[in-house]
């Protein structure tokens, strides 16, 4: 029953002299990318309040040097788009962070990878920014019934433009992991838009860990349509110097006995300015749907911001939803303590927050212990 | 049913520039107001509506008729105001309260405040409390010192509108120390169709002054709709506490644009009680601006949604000040189809060190028609803070109902008990008469007899 109209602010954009042409498209094939473009060359770029978007410097799209594809038996985008039974489902159009970017991704792509996956697969990608200094990535996943994969990205080192649109369809019983790590301080945009879609009791558990970008939006929506699907998102960042973030997560609920959990730990420094918005969406179909969604951030810094929208939208009467957030500073007590038992500060302080990665990291695998070693890397110099 | 009564004064429908002087002028008005009427107009008509809340499309803005003076004058006394008026105000058992509790009643129907009396002892400690078109004839320099300077004309479009037409509502002023030793009430009716009532209730407590204020809302239901756009301002002065209670039900074809704002002093407390139960839409977030070191606000909040009602209602918090603290308890009920949405801000700025703000909202939803949605946003920007939200949205819970019914109540019965347990936090702050009132509508609505 929808009786009322809820009223939503309206998409505001702005305009470029520059944007990119069909000039730009990478793929041989640009004929394939015909109706996309027409579509693409007639939206604005969103004008972003918050992150404070309201430029777009257009930088130069060139084919991805090196081999981001480190272990995994998967296919190249370019090469998959090519095939007629894959074609719609690499260049099937969604919100995302925003319909711009994702659009730009499908047709502008130079990387990403698709694989239709029957069994057990085990994928890892590196996406070096240090040599591609503007990276376009057009991924996706098919899993077929009872099917797994464990997806591991890493997107790493400078560049000036990282732009991601993904793509997830998990067929009954099939259940998916990924791990996304973005290691990209220098990084003047990041852009990563993922999509989700559950069929009955199929199972999804996504982990991002972010250490900048100097302006990051990030949006991930998994639509629970079947049965008893469930949705796990955790995330872990850390800002620091004028680093913004905008991060968010929805979870729609569709089918009865649904699960979805959301949960996200910050830490801010400096000037940095971090906005998560995590919405749970529980539509009327939904029947006995359980959702909760968290967000804690600390902050170091009296100059560091933090903003949290949590939302949950209710159709349904049997269900339980709920959400809680705090901000706070580092926790005195826990401080004092470390430092009674002789750490100094700053080590009190890298141990506590070690404790908020901690559970994010160790989700990894021990193959990939270097990933690992990585990301705590990135966090000492941090701290 | 109201019986229908003369009304001496209706403007044309619709708004313009000669409408608003000619409110203006029956008004008999200083200048410095008709200036803040003409310029508030001019925002209205250059300000779009709100981007969020709730589908106001439907209302014709230029149709509402936005002055109505009912035939009679600011009486004295109750035996003075016209018979079918007082009967509207009998109903509501408001001379009665009067006499029994309050300091003194300001009863508003349509446009101009009909009866409005106070305890001669306040008058003797000096505290003022007058229609508020009295007020700005009598206290010029006072009330142009607080008119609209909390909520400017140009802060959103249904203030400028309320700006242009304010008219009647409620000025309080309560001198430093004072304790007002009896809440005072004021009571809004909408009585004639198609209307708009644009009261301004200004209240000022001094230094460490005392004031309970209580606040009354309805209407009779009409085929054209209804519009309410009234506006609040509190200052509460250093070390002062007021606590303002509002009860609104208005009828079920009004639509509810309400702006209400407070800003606290030094050490000062603002407790809202606010209960939403009547209107098809509302738009209502009443504000609290914590500006001096040590402020306080404390929100206890109802939204009941019935059928065919969408009900955006929420609590905004400004935190600019060191030590400066806030307690939302939201609860929101929609059954029958209705739509509870609520929306919140925490702010909290740079210089609003070891503050600290906790917000709790709730809902629950009685059948799998109705709706109910939660939107709260939190920013903040110092590390020296403790900042915490929790909401929960869920059903009745089939286990305590079960309970209840082996203890011996039937379904009914044990379905409103456990809506009533869960609206208790709220009704414990309300009077009593509109404790007494507000468990009869629950029991109405869940066709339950005990209670």
């Amino acid at each position: 029953m929808d009786m009322f109209t809820r009223v939503e602010p309206k998409r505001q954009s702005f305009e470029v002299v520059d944007d990119y042409t069909s000039k730009d498209i990478i793929s041989e094939k640009k004929e394939l990318f015909h109706d996309l473009f027409s579509e693409y060359s007639t939206q604005g770029f969103p004008r972003w309040k918050r992150l404070e978007l309201s430029d777009f410097k257009k930088v130069p799209i060139k084919k991805y040097e090196g081999n981001f594809v480190k272990s995994g038996n998967v296919q190249l985008s370019g090469e998959s788009i090519e095939k007629r039974e894959y074609r719609d489902f690499l260049l099937e159009k969604f919100e995302g962070v925003d319909l711009k970017f994702v659009l730009m991704a499908l047709i502008f792509f130079n990387a990403g990878m698709f694989k239709e996956i029957n069994g057990n697969e085990k994928i890892d990608l590196i996406y070096d920014l240090s040599k591609n200094n503007v990276l376009i990535e057009n991924s996706g996943l098919i899993l077929r019934k009872h099917s797994s994969a464990f997806l591991v990205r890493e997107y790493r080192s400078g560049g000036n433009f990282l732009n991601s649109a993904s793509k997830f369809f998990l067929n009954s019983g099939s259940s998916l992991k990924i791990f996304n790590v973005f290691i990209n301080p220098k990084t003047d945009l990041l852009i990563s838009s993922n999509l989700y879609d559950l069929e009955e009791s199929a199972n999804l558990e996504v982990y991002d860990v972010i250490f900048g970008g100097q302006k990051m939006a990030l949006d991930h929506l998994a639509n629970l349509k079947g049965k008893s699907s469930r949705a796990i998102f955790k995330t872990v960042y850390f800002g620091r110097g004028r680093e913004r973030l905008d991060l968010r997560y929805e979870i729609d609920h569709y089918g009865e006995n649904t699960y979805g959990r959301i949960e996200s730990n910050g830490v801010l420094a400096d000037e940095s300015y971090s906005v998560v918005r995590g919405n749970i969406d529980i539509k009327s179909t939904a029947y006995n749907a359980d959702s909760e969604e968290k967000s804690h951030v600390i902050n170091l810094s009296s100059r560091a911001r933090a903003d949290s929208i949590p939302s949950l939208f209710v159709d349904n009467s049997n269900v339980s939803a709920r959400h809680g957030s705090a901000v706070g500073n580092i926790d005195e007590n826990k401080l004092y303590y470390l430092m009674s038992r002789g750490l100094d500060e700053r080590s009190a302080i890298k141990l506590i927050i070690s404790g908020i990665f901690e559970p994010v990291i160790n989700e990894l695998p021990p193959d990939n212990a270097d990933l690992k070693g990585e990301i705590e890397d990135a966090m000492s110099i941090r701290i | 049913m109201t019986k229908n009564f003369n009304v001496i004064l209706k403007t044309e429908p619709g708004l313009s520039r000669k409408i608003i002087e000619e409110i203006s002028q029956a008004k008999d008005e200083p200048s410095w107001m008709k200036e803040l009427r003409i310029k508030s107009l001019e925002y209205f008509m250059n300000r779009s509506n709100p981007t969020f809340g709730v589908d106001i499309s439907p209302l014709d803005l230029n149709s509402i008729v936005n002055y109505v003076r009912p035939g009679a004058q600011n009486e004295r006394s109750w035996e003075d105001v016209p018979e079918d008026i007082r009967e509207n105000f009998e109903k509501l058992g408001i001379p009665e309260a009067e006499r029994k509790a309050l300091s003194g009643v300001g009863a508003q129907y349509d446009s101009e405040v009909v009866y409005h009396n106070m305890k001669e002892s306040l008058s003797k400690l000096g505290v003022i409390f007058l229609e508020m078109g009295m007020a700005v004839k009598t206290y010029p320099d006072l009330v142009k010192k607080y008119f609209m300077k909390l909520i400017p004309p140009n802060d959103h479009k249904f203030a400028a509108l309320h700006g242009a037409v304010w008219s009647g509502g409620t000025f309080i002023y309560v001198p430093p120390d004072v304790n007002v030793p009896m809440p005072i009430q004021s009571y809004y009716l909408m009585g004639s169709p198609g209307m708009g009532q644009f009261e301004h209730t200004l209240i000022v407590v001094d230094k460490g002054a005392k004031l309970e204020f209580i606040e009354g809302c309805s209407g009779q239901n009409y085929s054209v709709s209804n519009m309410h756009a009234g506006a609040v301002e509190i200052y509460v002065g250093e070390g002062a506490t007021v606590k303002f209670s509002t009860i609104e039900n208005w009828a079920k074809n009004t639509y509810n644009l309400n702006t209400k704002r407070a800003s606290i002093d030094k050490d000062g407390t603002i407790i809202w009680i606010s209960g939403t139960m009547g209107s098809a839409k509302t738009m209502l977030y009443p504000s609290s601006i914590l500006k001096g070191k040590g402020a306080r606000t404390e929100y206890t909040t109802i939204t009941y949604a019935g059928p065919g009602q969408h009900l955006d209602t929420g609590t905004k918090v400004f935190h600019f000040a060191p030590y400066t603290s806030s307690k939302v308890d939201s609860r929101s009920i929609s059954f029958g189809g209705g739509y509870a949405f609520y929306r919140g801000l925490v702010r909290v700025s740079e210089s609003a060190v070891h503050s600290k703000s906790s917000v709790d909202c709730s809902a629950l939803m009685v059948d799998d028609i109705s709706k109910s949605d939660t939107l709260p946003i939190i920013e903040v920007m110092n590390n020296e803070s403790e900042i915490g939200h929790e909401a929960y949205v869920g059903k009745i819970n089939e286990d305590q109902i079960y309970y209840l019914m082996s203890r011996g109540l039937n379904e009914d019965d044990a379905r409103a008990l456990i809506v009533r347990g869960f609206l208790e936090p709220f009704i414990k702050q309300l009077p009593f008469e509109y404790a007494v009132e507000f468990n009869r509508l629950i029991n109405m609505h869940f066709n339950s007899k005990i209670g």
